[in-house]
């Protein structure tokens, strides 16, 4: 008899019951992707970023396909942090999912306030991750550029939380190892990537950008070698975990960000395509470290023969 | 007045949940005006899909194509359904390939439905081009229910009269039917909201107070004078919105439509085309 595989994980003293998580943005607050599964099989569900107020975000046209991508600009819509202590953390505490919310601000004391608001939630919630790098809001990026804003928002986010602080870093920067490393200095528990890449698209015809935004995240297939390649320069910097995100459509592409250093990925756009993309993958990793004799994620995280 | 409750709300004891089927394709065939039309073995979406759900398939066309595509449901019979469509873009052009027997990976059924005229209600569906669909089945949906075919006008606009779409299939409902054609190759000439307009300005002049429903669905400047015409007229209308679909379930925001919404500072709000909607009413939209 095969011994069992082990795919669970810890961060900052928290249990994952597996590496497969939902990335934010892509899963809203869990309601509708419940109809297709049940929550709790997953790793961890990333809820939408919310912020201190509600936000209607941006117009239409807020999406647009790129051949086998995506650009997105939705502006952060969503109900603010109140509404969702109040609306939203109850069906999400049913589930019995690892919870972990993602939040932006315009400034440090607007992400502060959030995390303090949370704080009351703090035994239902795993983790917050801080979008530090959302290219569709004027407020989101400059944390994710200037490595001296990214450790105070960090330092000053990990003296209010309560719960485990994850960074999560824009790949639109000249090099992101040295905000993953002020990062880790700050005190953040782990750091995931990437968020989108800034891309643009126009119409021919009418000579208008296809977003309302004109510029909006690209995601998807396309992102993956980037966000690949980032992680493994990450890894290589920092020694907190590191969570891998961009363009991840199947259990390979997650070896291959294992390999690369990362203890969990998330999964973004693919969940546009398949709702129940993550269960899925969730079971192939599973048989293909049992093909490979592998007992837990220790056998592939960083393995990489480079 | 009850019946105009707002579309956008499923029933609340409605068991069905949408999920993920392999469907058979039973027949994909050249219909009237250039469009084609496709039967699905789908038992499941079949047994409880209402006018206005669509389905999100997914066509993997050569060379690209990340998201699925949303269809309408043209109706239901027994274990299928059929789905009416042009071949407008390179998903729907390599759809006309797939042949019976070959398989279609779909998410159904999805969207709300539209909510029922009054009994005795004038009843004017326009579908402007591709805009067909949920109207038929509306309109089919309703006889089944016991509305009588001369309270029912459709509606059918196209650029000329060999792209109107499902006529003949309109007409054999029973309905009263019109044409309406832009270089008035057939029926009335004009756009469809024309029909509408001549329509609406005949039932103001008869001395028989009646009330009126209007449904429209087609492209959004159509449906804008739609609007228009329904706030003139002081007429209860809904619309069938179309949008850019990356999930079409609700999940990634981006099918947003804006609606006034007096319980936010703003005045308004973004709703998901496919989630709150397709099916919309007339006086909510901000149009822009
Ligand atoms: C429609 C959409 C909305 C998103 N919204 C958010 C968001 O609110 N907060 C955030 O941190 N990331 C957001 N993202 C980024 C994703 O979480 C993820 O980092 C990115 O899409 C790359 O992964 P993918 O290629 O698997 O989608 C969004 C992505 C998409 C496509
Ligand atoms: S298409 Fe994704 S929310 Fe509507």
């Amino acid at each position: 008899m095969m011994e069992k595989i082990d795919l669970s994980l810890e961060i900052a003293g928290k249990e994952f019951k597996n590496p497969i998580w939902l990335a934010s943005g892509t899963c809203g607050y869990g309601e509708e992707l419940a109809d297709f599964f049940k929550l709790d099989q997953i790793g961890a569900i990333v809820t939408k970023t919310i912020t201190k107020e509600p936000r209607p975000g941006h117009p239409p046209p807020r999406v647009f396909e790129t051949g086998y991508g995506m650009l997105n600009a939705i502006g952060l819509q969503n109900v603010g942090v109140d509404e969702f202590i109040e609306s939203k953390l109850p069906f999400l505490e049913k589930q019995n999912a690892n919870l972990i919310v993602n939040i932006a601000g315009r400034s440090v004391e607007e992400y502060c306030s959030v995390c303090e608001k949370l704080n009351d939630a703090s035994q239902i919630i795993s983790a917050i991750e801080l979008n530090m790098s959302c290219p569709n809001v004027t407020d989101g990026l400059e944390f994710s550029k200037n490595p001296k804003l990214a450790e105070e928002l960090i330092k000053r986010t990990k003296s209010v939380a309560t719960c485990p602080i994850i960074a999560k870093l824009s790949p639109n920067v000249a090099d992101i190892s040295e905000i993953a490393v002020a990062s880790e200095q700050a005190g953040a528990d782990a750091i995931s990537l990437i968020n989108t890449l800034v891309g643009m698209a126009v119409d021919i015809e009418t000579f208008k950008p296809r977003l309302s935004n004109v510029t909006g995240g690209l995601s998807g297939p396309p992102i993956k070698p980037v966000a690949i390649a980032m992680v493994y320069k990450v890894y290589n910097s920092v020694s907190v975990p590191v969570i891998g995100i961009g363009g991840i459509m199947d259990y390979r592409d997650v070896i291959e960000f294992m390999l690369c250093g990362a203890s969990a990925v998330q999964i973004g756009t693919a969940n546009f395509i398949n709702p129940r993309i993550s269960i899925e993958i969730i079971e192939s990793l599973k048989r293909w470290m049992e093909s490979r004799d592998y007992r837990s994620l220790n056998d592939i995280v960083g393995k990489v023969r480079a | 007045m009850e019946r105009r409750r707002c579309p956008g709300k499923k029933a609340p004891d409605s068991p069905y949940m949408p999920d993920i089927y392999r469907l058979r394709i039973i027949s994909n065939s050249e219909a009237a005006g250039d469009a084609y039309l496709l039967t699905l073995h789908a038992p499941q979406i079949a047994r409880s899909c209402q006018p206005g759900n669509f389905v999100q398939l997914k066509i993997d066309f050569p060379g690209g194509g990340l998201w699925r595509r949303p269809f309408s449901i043209l109706d239901s019979d027994g274990d299928n359904i059929r789905i009416l469509y042009k071949a407008l873009g390179r998903g729907t052009s390599y759809l006309t390939c797939f042949t019976p027997d070959m398989e279609l990976n779909a998410i159904g059924a999805l969207g709300n439905s539209f909510s029922e005229p009054g009994r005795l209600d004038s009843i004017v569906l326009a579908g402007g081009g591709i805009g067909v669909p949920p109207l038929y089945f509306l309109a089919k949906d309703l006889l089944d229910k016991g509305y009588l075919p001369e309270n029912i006008h459709f509606f059918n606009g196209a650029a000329d009269a060999g792209a109107l779409v499902f006529l003949d299939e309109i007409a054999d409902l029973g309905v009263s039917t019109y044409a309406v054609t832009e270089d008035g190759s057939m029926g009335i000439k004009g756009f469809v909201t024309e029909g509408v307009m001549q329509f609406l300005m005949g039932v103001k002049k008869t001395p028989v107070k009646k009330d009126t429903s209007l449904y429209a669905c087609g492209p959004n400047p159509m449906l804008h004078v739609v609007s228009k015409l329904a706030e003139e007229y002081d007429i209860n209308c809904q619309l069938a919105l179309e949008s850019l679909m990356p999930c079409g379930f609700g999940i990634c925001m981006g099918c947003a439509v804006k609606v006034r919404d007096k319980n936010t500072t703003e005045g308004y709000s973004f709703r998901r085309v496919c989630h709150e909607g397709p099916i919309f009413n007339a006086r909510d939209i901000i149009w822009e």
